[in-house]
């Protein structure tokens, strides 16, 4: 693997390898969580924090940790750092805790940490990989705000809870049941894989010319 | 940290105890983190749980405060006097009692106040409860609750609370959260049934 600078995990994590729109890891919580901006804005903050850390923690480790048992140990470090989050919140933050509820713990089980602490932290440097999980969380929380603010906007009404349509508006209510959950982020994900291919291609056509 | 694998260790990698002994040291630092920020928290969340649960009584009660933590706990030892059957307000006299029972998805407690005579429903609040967010869990928005203020309590058959639009119906459902909906009334109407038998005994 050629050394990696973090202009190339930035660009990797928010763009070529969107963990929700290409990698397709974290749709549970991109479901579940993105009826609401405001839900969806704190979820991924959270994700944000346990992933950088996570990824840190291991890639530190990582040349202490035997191999047939770092699934184990990427598990008890990702734990670690979602308990913090919670007693965090319920501590400082208590009215989100208790918006949030289960969500948090939710965290543990989203595959990005996971994924990207056995892809990238395994591999490669502590900063760099602390760097993977910010830009990889910031990608992820990017795509839950554009399907929350669709879900929102035309379920609710509202955006982060302020109402913005007028009174004349009429709630679409599928749009905050799950189903809307899954329409919206396959448009979302469509949408993007196609501007993502056409920018490829438009790329590789201007290469070929200037060659 | 930057060189490559260290050959010295390899075969120490390699031994039956050392993942073992990985594991447990790992695992014990990191216990002892979270136990330690658990402990030194644990003080400021029940805190945070009791004054919660105190504005939520002063909600129900209808006792004006600034919501913050000062003037929730002044206005609470000021106009609050701590029955054993529930919290009476000092100046209306309404009792603010505890509740607590199945929702659709786990258990839902809260407060509710009636009256001193017992005629009259005062209000309504949640303190847990795990409904849908966004669905069920639209039982915290005050719309919702704020239609429970001044309900007769009327103690006759399938009372005294009702939806609309059934005959006799006196506060509204949420829409698109039939369930949570039922599973309120379903707790609040036994309870309210028993509480005024009981207080009424009492007396």
């Amino acid at each position: 693997m050629a050394k990696l600078k973090a202009r190339d995990v930035f660009i990797m994590g928010i763009w070529k390898e969107n963990p929700v729109v290409v990698q397709v890891l974290g749709i549970c919580s991109a479901l579940a969580v993105t009826n609401r901006m405001s839900n969806a804005f704190v979820m991924g903050v959270g994700l944000i924090f346990v992933t950088a850390f996570s990824e840190l923690t291991v890639s530190l480790l990582r040349r202490y940790t035997p191999k047939h048992i770092r699934m184990m140990v990427q598990v008890l470090i990702i734990s670690a750092f979602v308990i913090i989050v919670d007693i965090y919140l319920k501590a400082y933050l208590p009215t989100v805790s208790k918006a949030l509820g289960p969500y948090v713990g939710l965290i543990i089980t989203n595959c990005i940490i996971m994924g990207r602490c056995e892809v990238f932290a395994q591999k490669n440097r502590p900063v760099i990989s602390f760097l993977d999980g910010i830009f990889n969380g910031i990608g992820y929380t990017a795509v839950l705000l554009i399907v929350a603010f669709a879900r929102e906007l035309l379920g609710f009404g509202t955006l982060f809870g302020i109402p913005v349509m007028g009174s004349g508006w009429t709630n679409w209510v599928i749009m905050i049941m799950p189903p809307g959950a899954f329409f919206m982020l396959a448009l979302v994900v469509w949408g993007v894989n196609t501007l993502r291919d056409r920018r490829e291609i438009s790329e590789s056509a201007e290469e070929a010319k200037a060659r | 940290m930057t060189e490559g694998r260290d050959k010295a260790k390899r075969p120490l990698q390699e031994t039956y105890y050392y993942p073992v002994i990985f594991m447990v040291v790992v695992t014990v630092v990191f216990i002892s983190v979270l136990a330690y920020l658990n402990d030194s928290t644990r003080e400021t969340i029940k805190r945070a749980g009791e004054i919660k649960e105190r504005e939520s009584i002063l909600y129900v009660l209808g006792i004006e405060n600034d919501s913050s933590f000062d003037g929730i706990l002044a206005a609470y030892d000021e106009q609050v006097i701590e029955e054993d059957y529930g919290y009476v307000a000092q100046k209306t006299g309404d009792v603010a009692l505890f509740f607590s029972g199945s929702g659709l998805w786990g258990e839902m407690e809260g407060f509710i106040s009636i009256s001193g005579d017992m005629k009259t429903l005062e209000g309504l609040t949640f303190t847990t409860h795990s409904e849908t967010p966004g669905l069920g869990g639209r039982i915290d928005e005050l719309w919702f609750r704020e239609q429970f203020r001044g309900v007769a309590l009327d103690v006759a058959e399938g009372g005294p609370l009702v939806y609309r639009p059934e005959p006799g119906g006196n506060v509204d459902a949420i829409s698109g959260a039939t369930a949570t909906s039922k599973a309120v009334l379903k707790i609040l109407n036994p309870f309210l049934r028993d509480k005024i038998d009981e207080l009424k005994g009492g007396e």
